[in-house]
C-alpha cells in the first residue's frame, strides 16, 4: 500500500513538472501546426480531401507523437541524475523500484495527455471539414496509441541506464527502426532458410526489439475489414503490454545496480 | 551502550572509469550514537561525500555495510527517520514548495491538513512565508537552500545528514542553519555533518572524524582534543 502510495505521489509530482516544462508547450504548438498543415493540404485536391485529411492527419499526429515521446521519455531519469533533483526523491523512504515505475506512471500521463489532445483537436479539424470519425479511424488511432507507448517504454529503457540524453535519444530511435527492419528479416529468413543459430540469434533480437509490425493495423483493416478485427487487436494489446511489462522489468533491474 | 545510529564498516570503493581507477575509500568503518553531532572532515577528494552517497544509497560501495537504525541502508525503509541536505539543493524548477511538502506529505503518511499546517511554520521558520506557489526555479540559491533546510526538517528526523550546508548562503541563511544544529542538538537529535568550515564545527560538533585520501585518519570526541580544530586538523593530515 505504502509502495502504492509512493509510485502515485511521484507519478504526479513528474506529470505536473512536463505540465509546466516549456518543450511540452513546444510538442503542443507543433502538433497544432504540423495537424493544420494537413487541413491546408486538403486546398490541394477538394475532391479527395477526405483521404488527404485522414492520411496526412494521422501522419501529423504519428510525427509528433514519435518526436515528443521520444524525447520526453529517452531524457527524464537522465535530466534528474544531471540535475541531481533525483537526490531529493531516493534521500526519502522511496526505492529505487518506486521512483522508477513513479516516473514511468507519471510519463504515461503524459502521454495520454498529448494524445488526447492531438487528436481531439484533429476530431475537430474532421468535423469542421465534415469528415466523419468512423470506428476504423478510431481503431487506427488506438494502435497508435499503443505503438507510441512502446516508443515511451524503449525511451524510458534507455534514459535508465545511459549517461547521455543525446546517446539515449539516438539509441531509442535506432531500437525502434529495428523494431520496424525486423518484420522484412523475417521474409528473408522464410526464403533464405538459414542456418538454426542465426535464426536463434533473430528470434532473440526481434524479443528484445519492439516488433513495429504489430501496429501496421492499416493494411490489415483493409484485408479483412473492421469486424474481423477483434482478436488482432486483442493479441497487439497483451503484446504491447506484456512487453512493457519486460522492458520495464528490465530497466528496474539496471537501475537498481547503477551509481547515481 | 546504545545501539549505533549509523554503522559504517568496512567501506571500499573505487571508481572505475574504464581504463581509469580511482580509489574513493579503502577500509572506513566509523559508528555514530544516538546524540551525537559527528563532523566528517577531510580536504577534497578525501572521500567525504562517497561515503554519504553510501550511505544514503546513491551509489554502491564495492564492499563493506552500512546501517542505519539497525537497518541496512539499501533498503528505502532505513531512511524514513532521515534527513539529508545536500550542500545544493536541486529541485526541479517547474515545481512548487507546496507540491513538494504535498509530496512529502504523502510519502511520510502525514494527512493533508497536518502537510499544509507544518508546511505553513517551516517555511515561515526559514522565512519563505507566502512563497509556497511560486516555482522553485524563481528562487535565488539561498531561499532554494532554506526550502531545503525547511523540506529536510519535515517530518521530524531522528538523523540528520548535511553536507557542507553553509556553502553559498548569505550571512542571514548561514546563521539559521547554525542555529537549527544547535537547537537540534538540545533536542538529541543525531547529525553528520560534512563541512570545510572549521570554524563552525568547532562550535557544533561533538565528535571529528578526519578523512583523508579515502581512509580514516582520526577518530575523536571533540572534548578529547586540546588544540584548536584547525590545529589539530592541518596536524592530522601533515602526518
Amino acid at each position: 500500500m505504502r509502495s502504492i502510495t509512493n509510485i502515485f505521489s511521484l507519478s504526479k509530482i513528474i506529470f505536473i513538472y512536463w505540465k509546466r516544462n516549456k518543450i511540452f508547450y513546444g510538442f503542443i504548438i507543433a502538433g497544432i501546426l504540423f495537424i493544420a498543415l494537413s487541413v491546408i493540404s486538403t486546398l490541394l485536391g477538394p475532391r479527395i480531401k477526405e483521404r488527404i485529411l485522414i492520411d496526412m492527419g494521422f501522419a501529423s499526429i504519428e510525427l509528433i507523437g514519435w518526436i515528443s515521446i521520444i524525447f520526453i521519455g529517452a531524457v527524464t531519469i537522465i535530466k534528474n541524475i544531471d540535475n541531481k533533483s533525483i537526490y531529493f526523491y531516493l534521500s526519502k523512504p522511496l526505492s529505487r523500484n518506486e521512483l522508477l515505475l513513479g516516473t514511468y506512471l507519471g510519463l504515461c500521463y503524459v502521454l495520454v495527455s498529448l494524445y488526447l489532445l492531438f487528436c481531439f483537436i484533429y476530431f475537430i479539424f474532421l468535423f469542421i471539414v465534415g469528415v466523419k470519425v468512423t470506428s476504423e479511424i478510431l481503431l487506427v488511432f488506438f494502435y497508435l496509441f499503443l505503438k507510441l507507448s512502446v516508443i515511451l517504454t524503449v525511451g524510458f529503457f534507455f534514459s535508465s541506464y545511459s549517461t547521455s540524453m543525446i546517446a539515449s535519444i539516438l539509441l531509442t530511435f535506432s531500437s525502434i527502426i529495428i523494431g520496424y527492419l525486423t518484420h522484412g528479416i523475417d521474409y528473408y529468413i522464410r526464403l533464405a532458410e538459414p542456418p538454426l543459430i542465426l535464426r536463434f540469434i533473430y528470434k532473440f533480437i526481434q524479443i528484445i526489439f519492439p516488433y513495429m509490425e504489430h501496429y501496421n493495423i492499416i493494411d490489415y483493416l483493409l484485408e479483412v475489414g473492421i469486424s474481423n478485427t477483434g482478436l488482432h487487436t486483442l493479441g497487439v494489446t497483451l503484446y504491447t503490454l506484456g512487453y512493457i511489462i519486460f522492458i520495464i522489468g528490465i530497466s528496474s533491474r539496471i537501475f537498481s545496480k547503477r551509481d547515481l | 551502550m546504545d545501539k549505533p545510529v549509523l554503522k559504517v564498516k568496512n567501506l571500499k570503493k573505487t571508481y572505475k572509469f574504464v581504463p581509469h581507477y580511482i580509489p574513493a575509500l579503502s577500509d572506513v568503518s566509523f559508528d555514530i550514537f544516538p546524540g551525537e553531532v559527528v563532523a566528517l572532515l577531510g580536504l577534497n577528494g578525501a572521500g567525504k561525500t562517497t561515503t554519504v552517497k553510501i550511505i544514503l544509497n546513491f551509489i554502491s560501495a564495492d564492499s563493506g555495510e552500512t546501517e542505519i537504525f539497525g537497518v541496512d541502508s539499501r533498503f528505502s525503509i532505513s531512511r524514513e527517520r532521515l534527513s539529508y541536505l545536500p550542500e545544493k539543493i536541486s529541485l526541479q524548477e517547474e515545481l512548487t514548495p507546496s507540491e513538494l511538502f504535498e509530496f512529502l506529505g504523502r510519502v511520510f503518511n502525514y494527512s493533508e491538513t497536518e502537510t499544509k499546517q507544518k508546511m505553513e511554520y517551516l517555511l515561515e521558520f526559514v522565512k519563505l512565508n507566502g512563497k509556497e506557489n511560486l516555482m522553485c526555479g524563481k528562487f535565488s540559491k539561498g531561499m532554494l537552500q532554506r526550502l531545503g533546510l525547511a523540506m529536510a526538517l519535515f517530518h521530524n528526523p531522528e538523523f540528520l545528514i548535511l553536507d557542507e550546508p553553509l556553502t553559498g548562503l548569505d550571512p542571514l541563511g548561514m546563521r539559521m542553519v547554525e542555529d537549527v544544529i544547535i537547537e537540534k542538538k538540545k533536542e538529541g537529535i543525531t547529525m553528520l555533518i560534512c563541512s570545510h568550515e572549521l570554524d563552525f564545527i568547532e562550535r557544533t560538533a561533538s565528535k571529528i572524524i578526519i578523512l583523508h585520501e579515502g581512509k580514516v585518519l582520526s577518530n575523536f570526541a571533540k572534548k578529547d582534543i586540546s588544540v584548536p580544530l584547525k590545529d589539530f586538523f592541518f596536524k592530522v593530515i601533515a602526518e
